[in-house]
């Protein structure tokens, strides 16, 4: 879901930018609040940002002869509101933008709102489908990565859609392209990353954990 | 007992098959996106790009040590965590 750097146009760019910072802001208040909550909280934050970001460091093979990365999303929606995972994004792709020149500065606004917002969002909403239609916590956690990790892609797609229209189809066919070039490889690679998710979440003891589900 | 090790089969029979499958010319979705890019909008240039590029292997590389970093710091929060634990029932 790494846009290249250059890859927007600058209005395009600074819009992503301008409409992310205000969840980039409430996750970093959420994370600086999570941090003098106990040291329990501190260290559960931090494990949810190395997960993060060993995951998507991860290229996961996939069909058709290609493979992508994990979002990552699955420990940090598990245990904290789901604003803090645009904090933990933030930084992950700040690094890959900077070390890795994956990613870029100037995409990083559209990168941080599919990833880190869109993604964890509607995966903070499809957990709270399943609890309340008495899904399995494990089941509920599982489903909630793979629709994050195909929400994030699919905005990814969309921002895309939006500054390269198809020429007959205009943005509607733009986005059917990306997406037949994103969704076939994540559909695979959001399926073992929600198995990751849920045996770290069981190797760690999930009872002893203050799970919010 | 059983059951985690059912579930860690799985996922290994899965990785497996993953790699085996994707084996081959192997790519990642970003670069088909930017193909995709380029295919239909040749006239599009990049207005900005990065101060620098890695190698293939670079890449690769650099994206081993943000790996192994994740487990670095996650090994050592539950680390932290299990040690505060002993501390405490003692």
């Amino acid at each position: 879901m790494h846009i290249a750097e250059g890859y927007l146009p600058p209005l395009h760019a600074l819009s992503w930018w301008v409409s992310s910072l205000p969840f980039l802001r409430s996750g970093v208040k959420q994370s600086i609040e999570i941090c003098k909550e106990d040291r329990y909280r501190k260290l559960q934050l931090g494990l949810a940002a190395a997960f993060t970001l060993t995951l998507t460091s991860l290229r996961l093979p996939s069909v058709a002869g290609s493979c992508s990365h994990p979002t990552g999303i699955g420990l940090a929606i598990a245990l904290f509101p789901p604003g803090v995972m645009a904090a933990i994004g933030f930084v992950v792709l700040l690094l890959q933008a900077v070390l890795l020149a994956h990613g870029g500065l100037t995409t990083l606004g559209a990168n941080l709102m599919s990833m880190a917002v869109a993604g964890p969002w509607a995966a903070y909403f499809c957990m709270k489908f399943c609890r309340n239609v008495s899904v399995s916590r494990e089941m509920s956690i599982a489903l909630s990565v793979v629709v994050g990790n195909l929400v994030t892609y699919s905005v990814t797609s969309f921002q895309l859609a939006l500054v390269f229209p198809d020429p007959h189809f205009g943005i509607a066919g733009s986005l059917i392209k990306f997406l037949g070039v994103f969704a076939v490889t994540q559909i695979p690679v959001s399926f073992v990353e929600a198995i990751i998710t849920v045996l770290v979440l069981r190797s760690i003891s999930l009872q002893e954990w203050k799970l919010r589900w | 007992m059983v059951k985690r090790s059912a579930a860690y089969g799985v996922m290994l029979v899965f990785f497996v098959a993953m790699w085996i499958i994707g084996e081959g010319s192997r790519k990642g979705s970003d670069d088909r996106a930017q193909e995709v890019i380029v295919e239909s909008n040749s006239g599009y240039h990049r207005w900005f790009t990065g101060l620098w590029a890695p190698g293939q292997g670079t890449e690769k590389a650099l994206f081993a040590v943000q790996g192994i970093a994740g487990c670095v710091l996650g090994g050592y929060c539950l680390h932290q965590i299990s040690r505060s634990r002993k501390s405490e029932k003692s």
